[in-house]
Order: structure tokens, then sequence, then C-alpha cells
């Protein structure tokens, strides 16, 4: 234990280190990275604000309170699952990223300023484009790209934000805020670009499939989870933020039914899980932010349980689309297992992580009376079997089989999956352990007669549909395809107008110089005529006759001379 | 092992590749459902009857369809950007 450090240091200077570790050394360091963090995290004084005094600057690098402490403990919770979950992978770039990427984040979720808040965020996010990258496709890099610039452009909000906010106020503390100034509202589009709000949302889809196996649920860990603190911290009863989450639980779910690629659906759903905390944010108060915060962190367990699946099929049959994939449960049963466990847990069965916190939601929503609101995330819940919880499973694992046939997943996957898979079942059938952590005091009470009957109805009906559903060939079946999203507006119609622009250039200086061509070839042509071989300046006139005109014009002047 | 698990083992015959015992899941989930449904029977609220088993159900089958509607907007070949 080390006073005043924030346990985020371990990480980087892990990940600085990664690339001249033997590769075991590596794995080790993986493993312990975590627990060395936690011990440290939990050592520390809550007091010491681990303050650093820079060009002029106050900067806290440590804040220990409720809300920081329960996405620093789960980041570090999550980051031992992941370093388990790659630890059979020998590319040494990745774990460096995944490293980073965590040790980011922690120091993100226990920055006391905005700055260090900023640059934690900053080293969490270039480190997790490499997890992209390192796919080492042209497709990956194009994806990495546009992830970047997103991100590029919600790190400079945040930055202006900051730098505007310390003038205003001359403090650079990062606590709750009101949407009243250009400073604030600049930090709130940059947290909501990162949150992935409806219309700035695309990156995540766009980019987080294009990641390695490995690589994509780490991604799906950190980054919005973060922007989902930020946000609770800085802007929970911001009643903005209930319109939005309401749009965005909705407005995702349409696209994760219709795609094909399963890593994709699963960041559909991701981000309309993100919605649903918004809701809660937005609402304020001691359920609806503990709601949020809870969905948070049973989120990054389930969501990131059902991309490790996903991510072991695509391991083993090198592809995660449901066009290709059907019947896995013969060679894969154990990964089948817990996928089912992770999809129990998103769409939210009694018994899983999902129940306990997306109802404190659903009922801090019903309580304050934002009846349209309600319904909309209800309709969310009563879809989720059809867009991830049932879709999922089936499409990989049951539903028809394309006759693949693959080893089961590597063991470190499998303890991986099965330490997530555990979790949720440990969270769902005893919710206390989460609900200890959560920042207020909670008196809700998930498991009552009425909760469980009325979400087992909702749940069971949706089933009832789902399989009429699919056996009446209505369900919409896994083709070879991608859908339009708002990326569609930077990768089609920016390019678009980009090369009508350059045809209308050249079409242009095509005519400039064509017009100029002929303006020279009029004015040669001119030239000629006068001073050509035939032109009239150009004439040879006989000796004789000048002689003669000479003559005349002296006999002229004579003549007027005298006259 | 039985000869049922060895079956199993080697890919020929699985559970779930019997249409019977397709069939028999699908009655347990009906079952359930009407269990289910009739245990709304023991709450004491002024619900409809049977409010969330109905949303359930409507809200999904309409949700898939206007999906569906949007499918033939949004779809394009995989290559589309490439």
């Amino acid at each position: 234990m080390i006073d005043g450090l924030t346990p985020a240091v371990f990480f980087i200077a892990g990940g600085l280190l990664a690339p001249f570790l033997h590769i075991h050394a590596l794995r080790i360091l993986m493993l312990a990275l975590p627990v060395a963090g936690l011990v440290q995290l939990y050592g520390l004084d809550p007091a010491d604000a681990g303050a650093y005094h820079l060009v002029g600057l106050d900067l806290i690098t440590l804040r220990i309170d409720a809300l920081g402490l329960v996405f620093a403990t789960i980041f570090h919770i999550v980051s031992f699952i992941l370093a388990l979950y790659a630890l059979h992978e020998r590319d040494r770039l990745q774990h460096a990223a995944m490293l980073m990427t965590a040790g980011g984040a922690i120091g993100a979720s226990l920055a006391g300023d905005l700055i260090t808040l900023f640059l934690f965020w900053e080293v969490a996010t270039f480190a997790s484009v490499f997890l992209i990258w390192a796919q080492r496709t042209e497709r990956a890099c194009g994806a990495g790209m546009r992830f970047l610039l997103f991100q590029g452009a919600a790190g400079l909000l945040l930055l202006s934000g900051a730098v505007l906010l310390l003038s205003e106020t001359g403090s650079l503390a990062f606590s709750h805020m009101r949407l009243e100034s250009l400073a604030t509202w600049s930090i709130f589009l940059g947290f909501g670009v990162k949150c992935a709000f409806p219309l700035l949302h695309n990156w995540l889809a766009d980019a987080y499939p294009e990641a390695t196996v490995t690589g994509a649920p780490v991604l799906a860990s950190f980054s919005t989870k973060l922007a989902i603190y930020a946000l609770a911290r800085g802007f929970s009863g911001e009643e903005l933020l209930i319109t939005i989450g309401a749009v965005m639980a909705v407005f995702p779910m349409f696209y994760a039914l219709i795609e094909n690629d399963l890593r994709r659906v699963l960041c559909y759903s991701l981000n309309n899980q993100l919605g649903f905390m918004l809701v809660g944010i937005g609402v304020g108060g001691a359920l609806a932010v503990n709601g949020a915060i809870a969905h948070a962190v049973t989120n990054i367990l389930f969501k990131g349980l059902l991309l490790m699946s996903v991510g072991a099929v695509m391991l083993r049959t090198g592809s995660a689309r449901a066009s290709d994939l059907g019947g896995l449960y013969k060679s894969m049963p154990w990964t089948t297992g817990f996928c089912l466990v992770g999809a129990a847990s998103i769409s939210a069965f009694p018994l899983f992580a999902g129940f306990v916190s997306k109802g404190m939601i659903l009922a801090a929503t019903a309580e304050s009376g934002h009846w349209l609101v309600w319904l909309a995330l209800m309709f969310a819940a009563a879809g989720i079997l059809h867009y991830t919880g049932a879709k999922i499973p089936y499409f990989a694992f049951f539903g028809q089989d394309r006759g693949v046939r693959c080893q089961e997943a590597p063991g470190n996957m499998l303890a991986a999956m099965g330490l997530a898979a555990g979790l949720c079942l440990l969270i769902g059938i005893y919710p206390p352990l989460l609900y200890g952590m959560l920042p207020y005091e909670v008196e809700f009470v998930s498991y009552t007669f009425d909760h469980v009957v009325t979400q087992m109805q909702l749940l069971l009906f949706s089933a009832l549909a789902f399989a009429f559903l699919v056996r009446k060939g209505i369900y919409p079946s896994a083709l070879r395809s991608v859908n339009l999203d708002t990326d569609w507006f930077y990768r089609r119609l920016l390019p678009a107008i980009g090369r009508y622009g350059e045809r209308l250039l050249t079409h242009l200086t095509g005519g400039l110089r064509r017009a100029g061509e002929m303006l020279m070839r009029q004015g040669f042509r001119l030239l000629y005529r006068v001073h050509g071989p035939r032109g009239v300046l150009a004439r040879t006139v006989p000796g004789s006759v000048t002689m003669l005109w000479v003559l005349v014009l002296l006999a002229g002047v004579l003549v007027l001379y005298y006259v | 092992m039985t000869e049922e698990n060895k079956a199993g083992l080697e890919g020929e015959a699985y559970w779930l590749d019997d249409p019977a015992n397709f069939d028999r899941m699908m009655y347990a989930l009906y079952a359930l459902c009407a269990v289910f449904l009739l245990l709304d029977l023991l709450m004491e609220h002024d619900r409809l009857f049977g409010f969330y088993a109905w949303f359930g159900l409507i809200a999904s089958i309409g949700f898939v369809l206007a999906a569906k509607v949007l499918r033939l907007l949004l779809m394009r070949p995989e290559d589309y950007y490439d």
C-alpha cells in the first residue's frame, strides 16, 4: 500500500512494461495487477486527495467516495475477468492496451477534478483504439479512425468545457453541475458523445464489433460506463437526460433486432441499456441514481459475459454472424450455458443480475410519474428477448444447425465466463451484495411477489411471442447484410459530396482551361491574319508601285506648296 | 456412460434434435405462461387482469413487425461500405 497513489498507476505502468516482458511474466502480471490495485484502493485513506500541483493547477488524483468507489471496484473486478479471458492470447499489444484502458478508467473514476478526469479518460481512449487496430485489417483500421474522431471530439469538448469553467468559477472541481453556461453544456456534450447519446451513438456499434475477440469485451466494459459515472456525478436530476435516455432505450432496439453480426447486436443492445441508466440519472434521487449505478455494474458483468461468449464462438468458428452460425450447443456446451446465464441476466429474469438492477430504475421512473418514459422502458424490457436475450443464444447456439463443428472454448475463456456468470447469479440471488456498494441507502426490495410475478408474465409472454414468430417465419431471418445508421452520413454522404465536389471542380477547371484555350486561339488567329505570311502587314508590294506612290506624294506636296 | 450420452458425444442425436422434445419444451412454456397468468389473481392491484402478460405479448409482436418494416428501408448488402 502506497499513500496517496491512485491504483490506476499500477495498470498504466504495467501497460507500459508489457511490450518488454516475457509473455508468461506478462500473464502473471495481468492477473496480479487487479488484485494489487484492489488492495491499494481499499487501503487508501479516504481523506488523502493525492493532490499534485501542476502548471499552476491543483490536481486531485484521488477522491474516495461511495460513487467513485463502486465504479473503481467493478473496474478492478472486470479487469481481472478480462485478463483471464485474454490469457491465451500471445499478442502483447492487446495486453498492453487492455491494461492501459483499465488503468485509465480506474483513474478517471477516482479523479477529483476535470483535468485529471480528462487525462485518465484520454489514456483509456487512446489505449482502447489499439484493441480495434490489433485486428490488423483495413476494416478495423477505418473503424478505429472513426472511433478516434468521435472520442477526440468528445475529449476536446470536455477539455474546453473544463477550461471555460475554470475561467468562470476559478475551480476545476468535478462536482454536480447545472446546464446553464457554455462551459457546462460543453462538458455535458462531451460526456454525451462518450455515452453514445442518440445520433451521437454510432461510433459504438461501428467500432466495437471490429475489435479483436478479447478486445471487444474490454471496450464494452469501461468507456461508456465511465460516461455513466461522469453523468451520475455531474448531472444527476437533469430532466433532459430522461428524454434522452428514453429515446436511447428504444431506438437501438430496432437495430439490434435486424442486425446480423452478433457482436454488433450486443453493441446496439449495450446502447439501449445505457438508455435505462440515463433515465435513472435524469430522474435523480436516491433510488433512481442507485438504480442507474446498479445497472451499470450488472451491465458490465452480463454484457461482458455475452460478448465473451460470442467472442469464444468467433475464436473457434471465425465468424460472429448469425447467418454463419447455429447449433453450436453441440460443440460448445459450456459456452452455451454461460451465454444463457448472460442472456437471462440481461433479460432480467428473477434470480439473475438484471432483475435486481433494472427493477430499481423502473420503480423509480414510475414513482416519479414519468408515465410515457416508463412505458418506453417497459417496451424495451418486453422486447429484450427478441433483440438480445433470446436472439443471441438462438442464432449462435440453437436454431438452424448449419453444420459448424468446432472445439469448446479454451479453458481460460471458460473460467472467465464462469466467473462472470457466477457473479451475475450471485448478485441476482443475493442482491444486498450489490446494494451494499451503492452510494445511497437502499430501501428497495427486489423480491416481492408482485415484482417477480409481473416480470415473469412480461418475459414469458414475450418468449411465447418469440417462439410463435420464429416458428411462423415472421421473425427477421439471419441475412448477410448491413443496416444503414448515422454512419451513412459520414461513410457515404460525405464522401459522395466530396466526390461530387471534385467532379464539379474538374468540370469547372476544365471549362476555364477550354475557355482560355479558345481565347488564345482566337487571338493567335487574329495575329496571324494581320502578321501572317498572307497578312496585310506582311504583303510584299513591288518597288515600282512604291516609287509611283512616292512620286504622287511629292507631286502633291509640291502642288500644295505653290498654291 | 449410457448409450444416449455416447451418441450425443459423437454428434449424432441430441436431445433437442428430436421434434417431440422440442414440442415438450413448448408445452412447458405454455404451462408456465398459464401459471403466471393465474398468479395474477393472487395479487391485489387495480390494473387490467394480466396487464404485464398482455403487454409483453403485444408489445413484442408489434416491435418485431415494426422492425421488419424498418429492415426493408435500412438493409443493404454486406459489402455496402467497402
